[in-house]
């Protein structure tokens, strides 16, 4: 039978400080693996401003402030569907200049780090991507959350920066739970500086004083949005957590290199290698994780499960000084 | 999959491309706030690269249990630019300077309108609308790392949650029919909202309601006398658009049967100008069979005889096409 019919026709018819950054500091950074512990490393200086702190980055105010170097590395875990995470090759950190003024009732970030090309929310573009920061607070509490994007039961405040957009306010108590609080007013402001971005962020210094903060960036030009991004561990807000138990947890004692043996011994690359897929990758866990969640994920492996991953990490019987030298190893890894 | 299911089925024999639903659906959700660009519905000329611009090659769906990278389409090469016209200088002012566009436009919706392939006197082409087929096994939702896409119990209609969204835009590209777009004003994601707030008020979607060609039926899949049932389950002549992407769309499509073309010495030759091969190629192994109970059934009617299924896609009454009762009181 022909199927040839129907009723279809025929075709007939600005300069700054960020510029001075060398590799030999990023290395510098990395001696942060070294078993004695500077608390300094894992804190961030807060100077006082005599008003609220400018909000122009090339304010001279700036200058004055105390600087941190911060070293942000790609995320390597992201959950679910589709790969999100940053794909293989971007291994090396990126370092970011923060500085933290507070007065006036308010507090201000001063965030400057590389980034070769601007990259701006356009309304005329449905494939591009706009670069972004933020800044993460942990409320004061005996145990930080956990520093992608917070836990459930231990939330984090998160102000946001978008170039071409305002500045957001938001919440979070875990993956893909980010919520607008749309009552907390953030300003921020950005300049081009001759290697990437200066932005200052700033906000009321509300009655839950933040204990400390995380840093994230994306770069538009990599597609960075959502879990593609480059993150950088806790730091506390030195002066501004009353009793320094914080501190406390980030003085590790124990020895990298017993760690690597037990680390073998108990076998944990098993599970904990990229491509294995059965817990996290832990290529930058010595960079992005404060010392006292690793020790916390290795004593309590199942009071908190990164999002993704099931709940069957057993608690490795280590004894405490054990405890100490995989925290040690796991903080070489970067 | 949720526990009812609205689906339509578009007959493609139908439909003469005159864009009444396109517009019909613009004008009521997408002609203003950075949607201009979108259309939720369009009708785009097969073969052709359709909209946006080579849509079939961008990626996205299912390879088995896992998701399928996809690119995101880009504004002006891809879905064209919404470009304003010289009205002022040509209709209200004296001149002799044609209508234009006032920036260069490179690509639209019905960019190839009527274009099609094959050579005279054996060229063809037919009409394809295509919407969001609110999947029963959607991409877009599986890629939303903020389970800011939803699919509703009561009618399976595929929805962003504009709260939640971020515009992060991995819906986008997991979509294989790029059949969601990004507002790059509201910075989120947006797409075909069935006509929600109508079926709920028992009133069929704009599109399908507005189709002069009657071209399209609306039912849920439990209704045993409705055309989904009717034409999906029981004639099979409804077919998925590319069920090879994994997605279990429920918008099905009729497919079009085609004059024969000629021999060198002017004789029709028997054979359809639409090759079965193409037709394979949009809507799966089962359009021979499909194409076949068409033709058989179509041959009865020639002859006088009955025909429920030509009865059904004749659709005499324009009422009998859309059957949207729902069980919670809506009209039906
Ligand atoms: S057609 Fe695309 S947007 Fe619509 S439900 Fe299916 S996958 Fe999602
Ligand atoms: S309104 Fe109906 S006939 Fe006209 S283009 Fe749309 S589907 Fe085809």
């Amino acid at each position: 039978m022909s199927r040839a019919r129907g009723w279809l026709l025929s075709k007939d018819a600005g300069g700054d400080a960020g510029a001075t950054w060398g590799r030999a500091l990023v290395w510098l950074l990395l001696l942060f693996a070294a078993p004695a512990w500077a608390a300094s490393e894992w804190t961030i200086p807060v100077g006082e401003s005599a008003g609220p702190p400018p909000l122009d980055p090339l304010d001279a105010a700036w200058t004055g402030a105390p600087a941190a170097a911060v070293p942000l590395y790609p995320q390597a875990t992201a959950p679910g569907g589709l790969s999100r995470a940053y794909p293989k090759g971007h291994k090396s950190p990126l370092l970011q200049e923060a500085r933290v003024l507070r007065g006036g009732g308010k507090l201000a970030l001063r965030l400057a780090w590389p980034d070769a090309t601007a990259d701006l929310a356009d309304p005329r573009a449905t494939d591009r991507f706009a670069d972004a920061a933020a800044v993460q607070f942990a409320p004061v509490d005996a145990t930080l959350p956990y520093v992608g994007m917070g836990e459930p039961g231990r939330p984090v405040r998160v102000w946001l920066w978008r170039a071409g957009r305002p500045a957001e306010s938001l919440t979070a108590q875990g993956f893909g739970s980010l919520a607008r609080q749309p009552n907390e007013a953030v300003e921020a402001q950005a300049r081009r500086t001759a290697t990437g971005w200066a932005v200052v962020l700033r906000g009321k210094e509300s009655a839950d004083r933040p204990a400390a903060v995380a840093f994230a960036t994306w770069d538009g030009a990599e597609e960075g949005r959502a879990g593609r991004k480059r993150l950088s561990a806790w730091r506390a807000l030195a002066g501004m957590e009353p009793d320094g138990k914080l501190l406390e947890e980030a003085r590790v004692g124990g020895d990298p290199a017993r760690g690597a043996s037990l680390y073998a011994e108990h076998g944990c690359a098993a599970c904990h290698t990229a491509g294995v897929g059965l817990g996290p990758n832990l290529t930058h866990a010595g960079g992005i994780h404060w010392p006292g969640y690793l020790r916390r994920a290795l004593l309590e492996p199942t009071a908190f499960v990164v999002p993704g991953y099931a709940a069957i990490m057993p608690a490795p019987p280590l004894r405490p000084e054990e405890t100490d030298d995989l925290v040690a190893y796991l903080l070489t890894l970067h | 999959m949720s526990t009812r299911q609205l689906g339509m089925v578009i007959d493609l024999n139908k439909c003469i491309g005159c864009q009444t639903c396109t517009l019909a659906c613009k004008s009521q959700w997408t002609d203003r706030g950075g949607r201009e660009f979108m259309y939720w519905n369009h009708v785009e000329t097969k073969p052709g690269q359709g909209y946006p611009r080579r849509w079939e090659e961008a990626g996205g769906g299912w390879e088995g249990e896992t998701l399928k990278p996809g690119r995101l389409p880009r504004l002006a090469e891809d879905y064209g630019v919404p470009a304003d016209f010289n009205f002022e200088s040509t209709l209200f002012q004296p001149s002799d300077q044609p209508l234009r566009p006032l920036e260069a436009m490179r690509w639209g919706p019905n960019w190839e309108e009527d274009q099609g392939a094959g050579e005279f006197p054996n060229g063809y082409f037919f009409y394809l609308p295509r919407l969001c087929n609110h999947c029963s096994n959607p991409a877009c939702l599986a890629a939303c790392p903020r389970q800011a896409i939803y699919k509703r119990e009561e009618d399976g209609i595929v929805l962003i949650d504009q709260e939640r969204c971020r515009g992060y835009r991995y819906c986008v590209a997991a979509c294989p029919y790029k059949k969601i777009y990004f507002n790059p004003l509201a910075g989120k994601s947006e797409k075909c909202i069935f006509c929600y707030p109508r079926v709920e008020k028992g009133i069929p979607q704009a599109c399908a309601y507005q189709c002069v060609g009657r071209a399209r039926h609306v039912a849920y899949f439990d209704d045993p006398e409705g055309a989904l049932h009717q034409l999906v389950n029981v004639w099979k002549v409804a077919l998925p658009l590319h069920p090879e992407y994994g997605t279990q769309p429920n918008v099905y499509y009729v497919p079009p049967l085609s004059p024969p073309t000629f021999a060198a010495d002017g004789k029709p030759t028997g054979a359809p100008r639409i090759p079965d091969d193409y037709l394979r190629q949009l809507f799966g192994p089962a359009v021979d069979a499909a194409l076949d109970v068409l033709q058989g059934e179509i041959a009865k009617k020639e002859k006088g005889g009955e025909s429920a299924l030509m009865d059904l896609l004749i659709a005499y009454r324009h009422g009998d096409m859309f059957r949207l009762s729902r069980p919670e009181g809506g009209q039906s």
